[in-house]
């Protein structure tokens, strides 16, 4: 008896098929199937795992990326025309006011990013969704991009503000911190052949590392730091600035939506294609 | 918004007067951080663009030879 698959390897027949219609699968490539989310008395999937069907997701996704990207594209355009024309010069910073245009959104996902991690992670391990496992590899690297854009703008600013690029204070290291998290997470899932185990292993460390996100969050709170506080949407931002902060978070949100949906749309299809080539070497040894 | 207000803000985004500000001393570090998020998203963009076609044209390459992932 084949045991429930941890992740999706390539096997889009499941959540559909019956419950025993894997036993001529590949013990690595079949979709998991938890009976937990199951309607025991008609043994239907639920809606959770209806949408979570590869080719299901194939279908669904391939229909919104366009439209999901074009928002994006067309959101950011309008943010930075907020960012560059709208905007005001700050009475303090100047001009470099408007690097918190890209600054914030950027930390801002790059927690968003490694939550979508975690939460994928705890999918995997606990509902062991099909593609659970899929969503938090597809996350990790777009995520280690944004920590990696946060950090590197965020030293830009703070070279004419702080008069230094970089001060080991409690923010700024909590924040390198992620990035090397998010670094461990990719370097740990590629140093383990075995894609089953690889994904457990680092969904386990993608949960422990969840520890770290409070850390970043209130660490200009808990320790006196050169970073300024939190930003407070309503009551320290000026709604001159506001509105063109959160028309660039929306944008960077969108964004980073389009390229996580494109990236799982890319892993789906790399263990299609991992499936046919164990399936071919099969067929060839007759 | 009035339409004269409009037509300045069309007008200056048409003719990218924005591009022509004058950000001050620190114009460099601005231009920078934003010439980094360029360059790091259209790096993301195209990889992801990259390997999609790579998985697609690989898994058109083995669907062509008739590789199924089951032989029922």
């Amino acid at each position: 008896m084949r045991p429930a698959a941890a992740a999706y390897h390539g096997d889009e027949r499941l959540p559909e098929a019956p419950l025993n219609a894997t036993s001529d699968a590949e013990p690595h490539c079949g979709a998991a199937v938890n009976p937990v989310h199951m309607n025991m008395s008609t043994l239907q999937p639920t809606l959770v795992q209806s949408l979570a069907n590869p080719t299901r997701f194939m279908a669904l996704s391939a229909a919104v990326l366009p439209w999901l990207a074009g928002a994006a594209a067309l959101v950011i355009i309008v943010g930075m025309y907020q960012a560059f024309v709208v905007s005001p010069a700050d009475y303090q910073q100047g001009q470099t006011v408007r690097i918190m245009y890209i600054h914030v959104p950027s930390a801002w996902l790059s927690m968003a990013a490694y939550l979508t991690v975690a939460a994928s992670s705890f999918g995997l391990l606990v509902f062991r969704h099909p593609l659970a496992d899929v969503s938090a590899r597809a996350a990790a690297p777009i995520g280690a991009a944004f920590t990696m854009l946060a950090l590197i703008t965020g030293s830009l600013w703070g070279k004419p503000m702080w008069g230094t690029y970089w001060v080991w204070d409690a923010r700024l290291t909590s924040m390198l911190l992620l990035f090397f998290l998010y670094l461990g997470l990719i370097a740990l899932r590629a140093s383990i052949e075995d894609e089953t185990a690889a994904a457990k292993l680092t969904a386990i460390l993608a949960l422990v590392g969840v520890s770290l996100l409070p850390v970043i969050k209130f660490s200009v709170e808990w320790w006196n730091t050169l970073h300024q506080p939190s930003t407070k949407l309503t009551t320290t931002l000026d709604a001159a600035f506001r509105v063109p902060l959160l028309i660039n978070a929306l944008g960077f949100t969108l964004l980073f939506l389009a390229l996580h949906l494109k990236a799982m749309r890319n892993e789906v299809m790399r263990r299609r294609v991992k499936a046919l080539q164990l399936a071919a070497v099969r067929q060839a040894g007759g | 918004m009035n339409f004269s207000t409009m037509n300045f803000l069309t007008m200056n985004f048409l003719s990218m007067n924005f591009l022509s500000l004058d950000l001050g001393p620190y114009a460099g570090f601005i231009w920078a951080s934003y010439g980094v998020a360029a360059s790091i998203v259209a790096a993301l963009i195209a990889w992801l663009v990259l390997d999609g076609r790579r998985q697609a044209r690989a898994l058109a390459d083995l669907e062509a030879r008739g590789i199924k992932r089951r032989s029922a």
